[in-house]
């Protein structure tokens, strides 16, 4: 099989060989005026032959949806495109803040006790594929991208977001979305930045931050380098656990069992620095950019995963490393008079994964020194590969997509050291068939190595092709179709269809059908059965792979641009009926494929623009997920609101920045100490009792009302900003119920961080 | 071409709403856990039914199943669908490395549960399609009002059955999109 993929991969780069060894020009940008009104028709410009004008504003235009620019108005999906400005004016701190403002996403949403920070796409987690510079970083193992502060907001140039299945144009993942990041370059962001700044509260006692970024351009452009590095400290939030867990099985996907809950509530003292640092960099001559990314990051987390409060025992406390690198090579040009394109890029992605220790549970009378793993992986996982895409403008107003793509991922072996939870002799711990080791924890120095998960690879290739043809000056419909093939899952088709028109001069109507697809991660086929510690998982290599198909309907309009006091007043709608199947779950700790998900979902985005850069934006978000085996999702926001509001004064030096979210009710499943099952547990513990599984209560999650007031003077002797953002100032104290679904050992929704503040400035020349 | 355009437009939509309708919003999540239940034997299998306004209302049939990785290694068997094998419900009679006991059984019920009374589970002969329960009753339960929205009981086998024992909740059905 390797040496199949190595001669697919020597061809293919044979067969490319002539378009990348051509000097042709470096990507031109049109210089096609803008007309300055609507009324003032420019003959050239209409909407759907526009499709290559790169004059208009960065707001509109988007690469993403058709593998091609195009604008947010006319792409065969439904686009929302947040800019380096609206980053910057919105106070977002991480890419699950700007996710939380997006209809169609819930961000920042947590699970675990903070263990995994995600975004819900349409009321499920981690069904969206997210893509730096168009690679694919969702790490293979879990299927997952914690979207936290991996990735500085500082390097972003642009995010783009395509709400609804994507796997045609960009293969594994796109489940029911797709996140391009697109980070900056040298002539995106010219000079040097230095940025600093503190903050505190109790949502994020003693926060400190530095950035520094160069960007540059040389030889008419021709050669351009960009580097940032970013650094975040902070101590954490403080957070209260009700009724804390003391002792229970795993989360999920381990098996179910009795929980052990203590009465009282506790705090967590956020007393231990969590590091993030994050190096990108990018270098570009003419056709040609090397981009890389690496991260570095410890988070000490004072929670274990199931609700434990560790803080009362420092060796307890989980040390999580979550780490991304990866590095980029991509050619692009424009041959033919730029009829044919022509994009290559090999990628190489790393993801390492480090829980050491992994505190679980604390000190009690059943477990005299703690619950206490690690989790370790010298090699991380790794892919490795690349994809070919061409574009042809041909006759009869067709553009044709073609391309594919060839990768191999790479498990390296996952070991799990469990330590033995009581204090016993060296005689006994070997009478157990455990290992005494001292040199490892002198206080508990039984314990028992084991492969949680067995290395594995998995070579894939996939081919596409898409077609987009204008049938009248108003009338554009699109059709494609995506095979993809793997070593280790069943072959996979998808299509998609689009149509699209212009009902007037200023609005678009879309209706869409796309599908989606996830493989199967390697921890639901790859890890190891008869794992003796607690991690009760069995592997199941026979998954399917999961599905998703959606019809959406969308209809847009730019209306009274340039229409004083306004600029420009964009609206858009949207409905989608989006049906998965094949979902995997893991009932009794073993990976299944399960039933269907139905899901609903409304979107309204508003954004007003007026003369003198002031800004009010406001969306709308309704979803209704109906599972087959589980009946209505009742843990995810029905109806989400975000509102901002942006104010320009005395120039643009000085700006007022408001954003407001209010989320919607929810309810979780939970453990519950009320209920009249008998406990199960063989010790009776003072301010603690066990329940069973089927201890369950249904909590209700009241709605929370999330403000952040920020205020900045920009610009001054146009080199240094400084500003101060207020988050969560009601200091609203809400949670999360658990979206993994488990209600087995989350004996509470999962408390969120309350107010914090920070302040910054930066200097650029 | 514009109309056309229009009107494909708005049969897409409509289409779209209808085909988005078809979804069942009912329905109840049933939790077990059951021990040390007998095997249920070749050529039967469980099923578990409710007592709702006197009558008896099928929720699920069910039988055991050791996975063949542990034959005659563990006491853990699977909970699977008795029509669809490959569906797994949940596990029983498993331990975790504290001899503490794991396991659990859950699945959704399309059937309002809201008014039932009491769950029983019998022995039932495969290929028996007689809706109505057979007289051999292997373990029994009188609902409570449990916490919080939820009707809970501990499941026991009469005297002469054996030991077998469990518990059960039942989570109805939302009242609803949960409001803003």
């Amino acid at each position: 099989m390797r040496q199949f993929v190595r001669s697919l991969v020597l061809c293919t780069l044979i067969c490319a060989a002539p378009a990348a060894a051509d000097d042709g020009p470096t990507p031109k940008k049109p210089t096609k005026p803008k007309p300055e009104k609507p009324d003032d028709p420019d003959p050239n410009d209409d909407p759907l032959t526009i499709m290559m004008d790169f004059e208009l504003s960065e707001r509109r235009v988007v690469e993403q949806a058709a593998r091609k620019r195009t604008t947010i108005q006319q792409a065969p999906a439904i686009i929302t495109v947040i800019t380096a400005k609206e980053i910057k004016d919105r106070g977002y701190r991480t890419l699950n803040d700007v996710l939380r403002t997006i209809p169609g996403f819930e961000g920042d949403r947590w699970e675990f006790n903070g263990w995994f920070k995600d975004s819900l796409t349409r009321g499920i987690p981690g069904t969206t594929l997210v893509l730096l510079d168009g690679v694919n970083i969702v790490e293979p193992t879990r299927n997952v991208i914690v979207l936290d502060r991996k990735i500085p907001l500082e390097i972003v140039k642009r995010v783009e977001v395509t709400s609804g299945p994507g796997s045609v144009l960009w293969g594994s993942n796109a489940l029911l979305g797709v996140i391009n990041i697109i980070t900056h370059d040298g002539a995106s962001k010219p000079g040097v930045e230095y940025r600093i700044g503190g903050g505190g509260g109790p949502g994020a006692r003693a926060s400190g931050r530095a950035h520094m970024s160069y960007g540059g351009s040389w030889l008419d452009g021709d050669l351009r380098a960009f580097v940032g590095v970013t650094y975040y400290n902070t101590d954490g939030p403080e957070l209260t656990v009700d009724e804390p867990l003391i002792l229970g099985p795993l989360p999920a996907p381990a098996q179910d069992g009795s929980s052990l809950l203590g009465h009282a509530p506790a705090t967590s003292s956020p007393v231990n620095d969590d590091h993030f640092l994050n190096v990108a960099t990018r270098l570009s001559w003419g056709p040609v950019t090397l981009s890389g990314f690496t991260g570095f990051e410890a988070e000490r987390r004072e929670l274990g995963s199931g609700g434990s409060v560790l803080t009362q025992d420092p060796s307890l406390i989980t040390s999580g490393s979550d780490q991304l690198h990866n590095v980029r090579l991509r050619y692009y040009d424009r041959f033919a008079s730029e009829d044919f394109g022509v994009n290559f890029q090999a990628y190489w992605t790393n993801w390492q994964l480090h829980e050491n220790p992994s505190g679980i549970f604390p000190r009690s009378i059943p477990l005299e020194t703690g619950g206490k793993t690690s989790l370790e992986s010298e090699k991380g996982t790794t892919r490795t590969g690349f994809n070919v895409d061409f574009d042809w403008h041909l006759p009869f107003d067709n553009h044709l997509l073609v391309g594919g793509e060839i990768f191999a991922d790479v498990l390296g072996d996952v070991q799990l050291t469990s330590f033995y939870p009581l204090v016993i002799t060296q005689d006994e711990c070997v009478a157990i068939g455990f290992q005494y080791r001292p040199d490892l924890d002198p206080e508990r120095p039984c314990s028992l190595e084991q492969q949680a998960l067995v290395g594995q690879e998995r070579y894939v290739g996939a081919f596409y092709a898409q077609d987009a043809w204008k049938l009248s000056n108003r009338i554009a419909v699109n059709l494609g179709f995506r095979g993809q093939f793997a070593t280790t899952y069943d072959p996979s088709l998808s299509v998609s269809a689009g149509f699209v028109t212009q009902l007037t001069d200023l609005v678009f109507l879309k209706a869409t059908y796309s599908e989606g697809f996830r493989p199967p991660d390697f921890q639901s086929t790859a890890t190891r059965a008869g794992v003796a510690t607690g991690v009760t998982v069995e592997a199941n290599p026979d998954l399917d792979v999961e599905s998703s198909r959606a019809v959406e309907t969308e209809i847009n309009a730019v209306l009274f641009e340039n229409s004083w006091p306004i600029r420009q007043l964009y609206l858009r709608a949207d409905y989608s009926f989006t049906r998965m199947e094949n979902v995997i779950v893991s009932p009794g700790g073993r990976f299944v494929n399960s039933g269907l998900r139905d899901i609903h979902s409304v979107e309204l985005l508003g954004k007003l623009h007026f003369y003198g850069d002031h800004e009010l934006w406001l969306s709308y978000y309704f979803v209704d997920v109906v599972d087959s085996d589980l009946g209505r999702l009742r843990n995810i926001a029905n109806h989400i609101i975000n509102a901002g509001a942006r104010a320009s004064l005395f120039g643009g030096h000085l700006q007022l920045m408001s954003v407001l979210t209010v989320r919607g009710s929810m309810e979780d499943l939970n453990r519950t100490q009320d209920s009249p099952l008998p406990g199960l547990g063989p010790v009776e513990i003072a301010g603690a009792s066990w329940v069973g599984p089927t201890g369950l209560e249904v909590t209700e999650i009241p709605t929370a009302i999330l403000l952040r007031v920020g205020v900045e003077a920009r610009d001054l002797w146009n080199v240094v900003d400084v500003g101060a953002w207020v988050y969560n100032v009601l200091d609203v104290q809400y949670s999360d119920p658990d979206f993994f679904f488990d209600d087995r050992i989350m004996t509470r929704p999962q408390p969120k961080p309350g107010l914090s503040f920070f302040l910054q400035g930066a200097v650029r020349w | 071409m514009v109309d056309a355009a229009r009107l494909l437009s708005v049969v897409l939509i409509a289409g779209a709403l209808v085909a988005g309708c078809a979804v069942d919003r009912s329905g109840t999540v049933v939790a077990l856990t059951l021990r040390t239940v007998e095997d249920h034997g070749d050529g039967f299998h469980y099923e578990l039914f409710a007592t709702v306004n006197g009558g008896a209302v099928s929720l699920q049939k069910f039988e055991f199943r050791v996975p063949a990785a542990e034959e005659g290694t563990a006491f853990r068997k699977e909970v699977v669908d008795h029509f669809d094998p490959e569906r797994v419900l949940g596990l029983v009679d498993g331990f975790d490395q504290f001899s503490l006991p794991i396991g659990g059984v859950r699945f959704r019920s399309p059937v309002d549960l809201r008014a039932a009374t009491g769950l029983f589970v019998t022995r039932e002969q495969d290929g028996d399609t007689d809706p109505a329960p057979e007289a051999d009753v292997i373990m029994a339960c009188t609902l409570a009002a449990g916490a919080r929205g939820t009707l809970s009981c501990v499941l026991a086998s009469p005297a002469e059955k054996g030991l077998g024992q469990g518990t059960a909740t039942l989570i109805p059905a939302s009242d609803g999109v949960n409001p803003l």
